[in-house]
């Protein structure tokens, strides 16, 4: 059994290796190879979308020949990334053929917030080996007040 | 009371690896290796605690593949063979070895050994392993608990369905064995990624666990670190991984496993021995591999190796269990001291380090269970479960993604030696949703087809084929199972589509990857009619829906929502009450299509006013309401569709106490962008009242759901957001011809546009396109359908442009004339400026005409750019002319995505979906409990 080469599909994936590191693989249709044109050189490009929504294009590679997936190295940990698949036209415009999912790169430093607490549901496992289920209301959620640091130094 | 606790957690997992259709394999050795060095050893130890009167507490993870190979009436089988063997091996060892004062007795040991193995294995067990576990749990020393399906990495995983799915199928299984779900999860290599948690929580888990920094890394910091579980926002507890009891066991140099008085690992008289020697015990007889009689000791770090002293080694682990012992003791005095509950080490690691890898490592468990018995006060023992139930109150905190892989993150499982897997893994993810939802009610051939495809998606997500592959052996067989199982769920897959199955190679298939026999494929489906065991059983609600219209009047497109939502919501067995205005010809109450519909009586409704009017149908409705009540019950619900029926909803709510959820389908602000009129800021302030005492509040796209929270300063949390769903049927009604993509090639090239005539509509942007497009396609044509205050500016621009011979105004459309225009049309295009959903781009692609459409608001939501459609920037002729362009010029690509297009429209715009989701929501309105579990029993 052999793995198909390609799905005919239209698809542009982005996947966070590290907090620092995204992969990225693609695949393009018949349909789309075709509009495409022989002469017309793939484009990768990697977006930040920051707090304001607004997203920034922050590298543009030019993908050599055959290419199907890029590694983007040195991206931010906490940031939201996507991508964009296309060329650019005659004018110098940019057309985007695909435009990939979003991602989010993990938090890679303890923060502070306001401490919450609340009172989960349990199932408590009798010695005697009997179960009695007890349960235990559900998310009486007090509000401590204190950030998580004030906490730490308090106690 | 102790200082603190220590919570011991093994993970059992292996790969599932059964092949029936060779004599004998390689790699169903792994699994034999485990039963002899790792399983049976561990069971022997606890039920020689149990015996004892030894009190422990131990956390075990099983995982699915595990529990179906030990099952198996095939690999048991296997093993006893395998097992018979090692012991022929083992007496050969015994006469080559006599003489030998130091290995003689070596050879001895492992002879006795494994004579004891099989003893227990075919006397005492029967070779029924996971019996062995239940009578331990139900010791109440032992909690077990389970994994994925197939241990599969949720992190690298795209869709929620498909995660969904190895959580689902995990927990059904492990509970077909234990007669109940686990309380517990072991997510595959401690892989977090968010949203996992309420898909644990759908399933019954109460808590998990993560890597250190997963917890740390939370966000607010947890106040007392990995000592302490905390909660994520909705209720499932995460424990975290302490790291120095972690180190001290795992760690390749400072770990006690490294201890030179230990076992080497790495010297097995199968690579030491003559082959001729070996030949009858190895596979084929011919590849060398590990039998388990290894005679050294580890030494030193040198190739030097002596003797292995197994007094010696005892020797050291209890040492070593005396050392983790002292060391935990440590950890809870320090940090007890500023905690207001007994901190807890949670200490997790992989079952097959015991035993296999680490020889002394049960009878390191061994001691340790009986020194923290009876040598001391400060630390117990203890389970999560346990420990959960003792300290309910936990922080609430927002984890990151995280593992406990090299590196923290999703490195291992994703680098160049096996980031090609995903291509293949993401496709069949994708298309196993989309089979589920296309197939809802598949009996006989078909279904087995449907449930096999799963079966095959689930082995390959296997999270070990990606790890082998990054490792230096065994990689081509990971590659041939990852390989074999994709292959076959795209074969399975093919013919699924195209209607035929090939019964002779799908019974192939059962027979070879046969795990999961109960496997039921509809938990991959996002409309969610899957009603496994782990599924309460669907509770009907009674709704009051209020809207001031309804079929046959249609103003909006309102009526046609609410009338299809209804519908919707009666298949699926609620019980729907409309409230509305009364239409001439229509009776006052009449039941249609299964849905309650009251009517007000005209007279009732006679102002000129419009605020008058509105004054008089909200006290209708209210009127109307009571008399409802009185005839069929209270409602669980009222359902009111946007501010004219606000004032109704919100008395009923306040009069009987029922629950309002409120659909908003447009703002005023919206509409106007900006609320300038007295009248505006009436409606404005109704709908600000609406929408803050509904319960919840629904709308159909995350951008209108972003200016709604905004707007009216709403709780993100309290909006929902449910598309508009469409049914295709209504768009087949006037053509010629059954939509067919196809058509397409044979279509002249007709640009359609429809919709009400005002600069939010955009058809300015698109006149101005147009020429640059009929430039490059000849007999380009645009119809205009629709009318509006925009009109003549539109028709002027039309002369100014030189544009009037391609441009056609064909005046308002009814549906019917909508579908004849859609029947035409190679392209349908939206280049609004302004647009909260934009249903008639829906209704185009289930008319199965590619779109182009403006990328604002829930327009740009419903088109995936590239896939299913393109989208441009708003405004940007240029760049819709070249869309356009690349539709009217490369048919099959407008084919690709139209066929895409109208997958989409009869998946997730199916209204069936819809009314399920709202369902939902009404269920988190009323605050039922939702998911009854377990209370249909197996």
């Amino acid at each position: 059994m052999e793995l198909p080469r390609h799905y005919n599909e239209n698809r542009l994936v982005l996947m966070v290796q590290e907090p620092t590191i995204i992969f990225s693989y693609w695949e393009l249709s018949r349909g789309q190879w075709e509009s495409l044109g022989d002469e017309r050189f793939l484009v990768l490009r990697l977006y930040t979308t920051g707090s304001n929504r607004v997203s920034t294009v922050l590298k543009e590679v030019s993908l050599p020949p055959f290419t199907n997936d890029w590694y983007f190295r040195n991206v931010l940990p906490e940031h939201t990334y996507h991508a964009e698949l296309g060329y650019y036209g005659p004018e110098g415009e940019f057309y985007p053929l695909l435009r990939s999912n979003k991602v989010v790169t993990p938090r890679t430093r303890p923060v502070e917030g306001m401490v919450r607490f609340l009172k989960v549901k349990t199932v408590i496992l009798d010695t005697t080996n009997k179960d009695t289920a007890e349960e235990q209301g559900d998310s009486n959620a007090f509000w401590g007040g204190y950030s998580s640091m004030d906490l730490v130094h308090r106690s | 009371m102790p200082e603190g606790y220590l919570a011991l957690v093994l993970h059992a997992h292996l790969p599932f690896v059964k092949h029936p259709e060779m004599p004998e394999c390689l790699e169903e050795r792994w699994f034999f290796e485990a039963l002899t060095e790792c399983y049976i050893p561990l069971l022997e130890v606890l039920q020689g605690l149990v015996r004892d009167g030894v009190s422990f507490q131990l956390t075990i993870s099983l995982s699915p593949p595990l529990l179906a190979m030990l099952a198996d009436p095939l690999l048991q089988k296997r093993y006893l063979n395998h097992l018979e063997a090692m012991i022929q091996l083992g007496e050969a060892e015994c006469r080559r070895t006599a003489g030998d004062a130091s290995l003689h007795p070596l050879a001895l040991m492992y002879l006795e050994k494994l004579n004891d193995v099989q003893r227990a294995y075919t006397n005492k067990y029967q070779g029924d392993l996971i019996g062995a576990f239940r009578t331990l749990q139900k010791s109440g020393k032992v909690e077990l608990i389970t994994t994925c399906a197939t241990h599969g990495y949720l992190p690298l995983m795209q869709t929620r369905e498909a995660r969904r799915a190895q959580i689902g199928v995990g927990v059904e299984f492990f509970a077909r064995h234990f007669g109940g779900p686990p309380d517990g999860f072991w997510l595959p290599e401690c892989g977090y990624t968010p949203g996992v948690e309420e898909l644990l929580k759908e399933f019954g888990i109460s808590y998990f666990f993560v890597e250190t920094h997963g917890l740390l890394y939370a966000d607010p910091v947890p106040r007392y670190g990995v000592f302490a579980p905390a909660s994520c926002a909705n209720g499932v507890a995460v424990f975290g991984r302490d790291p120095e009891s972690s180190r001290q066991v795992w760690d390749r140099q400072t770990g006690y496993p490294g201890d030179f008085f230990y076992r080497e690992f790495y010297r097995d008289i199968g690579y030491d021995l003559d082959l001729d020697y070996l030949r009858p015990y190895l596979p084929a007889g011919t590849i060398r591999v590990d039998t388990g009689f290894k005679y050294y000791r580890i030494t030193g770090p040198g190739p030097h190796k002596e003797p292995y002293r197994p007094e010696l080694a005892r020797e050291r682990a209890a040492e070593h269990a005396a050392h983790f012992l002292f060391s935990r003791q440590q950890q809870v005095l320090r940090h007890g001291a500023k905690m207001d509950r007994p901190p807890l080490v949670v200490a997790p690691y992989d079952a097959e380090l015991f035993g296999h890898w680490w020889y002394e490592g049960p009878q390191w468990i061994d001691l340790l269970c009986r020194k923290i018995c009876f040598d001391q006060d400060v630390i117990q023992m203890i389970t999560p479960g346990r420990y959960l139930s003792l300290h309910p109150d936990l922080q609430v905190v927002d984890l990151p993604m995280s593992s406990w892989g090299k590196g923290g993150y999703n490195h291992v499982w994703l680098n160049p030696s096996n980031d090609w897997i995903y291509r293949h893994l993401h496709r069949a993810e994708a298309a196993m949703a989309d089979l589920a939802d296309l197939h809802p009610d598949a009996a006989g051939v078909k279904k087995r087809a449907l449930n096999q495809a799963a079966r095959e998606l689930l082995l390959a997500q296997s999270s070990d084929w990606a790890f082998i592959l990054r490792m230096e052996t065994a990689v081509d067989y990971a590659r041939k199972r990852f390989t074999e199982h994709i292959g076959r769920f795209n074969l399975l897959a093919e013919q699924l589509e195209n209607g035929y199955i090939d019964e002779a190679v799908l019974q192939e298939m059962e027979y070879r990857d046969n795990i999961f026999s109960q496997l039921d494929y509809r938990i991959y489906s996002r409309h969610r009619r899957y009603n496994g065991i782990c599924v309460g059983t669907r509770s009907p609600l009674r709704i009051l829906m209020l809207s001031w219209e309804y079929p046959p009047a249609t103003v909006g497109g309102l009526a046609r929502h609410v009338y299809d939502l209804s519908r919707a919501l009666v298949r699926l067995g609620d019980e729907v009450h409309v409230i509305t205005c009364p239409v001439p010809g229509e009776k006052a109450y009449s039941l249609q299509q299964g849905v309650h519909v009251h009517r007000l009586l005209p007279e009732q409704l006679n102002a000129k006013d419009f605020l008058t009017w509105v004054g008089q149908l909200n006290r209708g409705m209210i009127e109307l309401a009571g008399q409802v009540i009185a005839d069929w019950g209270a409602p669980h619900l009222v359902h009111a569709h946007d501010w004219m029926v606000g004032a109704a909803g919100e008395h009923l709510h306040e009069q009987y106490g029922f629950p309002l959820v409120a659909t908003i389908h447009a703002t005023e602000y919206g509409r106007n962008r900006g609320i300038r009129t007295g009248l505006q800021r009436r409606i404005h302030e109704k709908e600000y009242q609406l929408t803050q005492r509904a319960a919840l509040v629904i709308c159909c796209s995350n951008y209108m759901a972003e200016e709604i929270s905004r707007l009216f300063e709403l709780d993100r949390e309290k909006v929902k957001v449910i598309p508009n769903g469409v049914d295709p049927a209504n768009l087949t009604d006037g053509r010629t011809l059954e939509p067919d993509c196809k058509d397409l090639y044979h279509r002249d090239p007709n640009i359609v546009f429809l919709g009400r005539l005002v600069p939010e509509k955009g058809v300015q942007v698109l006149l101005e396109a147009l020429a640059s497009i009929s430039g490059r396609v000849k007999g380009t044509r645009l119809l205009v359908a629709g009318r509006g205050p925009y009109e003549e500016y539109l028709k002027g621009r039309v002369e100014e442009l030189g544009l009037s011979p391609k441009v056609q105004f064909v005046g308002f459309v009814d549906d019917l004339g909508r579908n004849r225009l859609l029947e035409m049309a190679r392209v349908a295009v939206f280049p609004s400026l302004y647009e909260p959903f934009g249903i008639v781009a829906l209704e185009a692609m289930a008319a199965r005409v590619p779109v182009v459409v403006a990328d604002t608001g829930g327009l740009g939501e419903i088109v995936e750019h590239g896939v299913d459609g393109y989208k441009a920037p708003p405004g940007r002729p240029d760049m819709l002319a070249h869309y356009i362009t690349q539709l009217l010029f490369y048919p099959e690509l407008a084919v690709e995505m139209c066929r895409r297009a109208w997958r989409k429209v009869i998946t997730i715009y199916d209204w069936q979906y819809i009314a399920e989701e709202t369902h939902q929501t009404y269920c988190r309105a009323v605050a039922r409990p939702v998911a009854s579990l377990w209370r249909r029993g197996l």
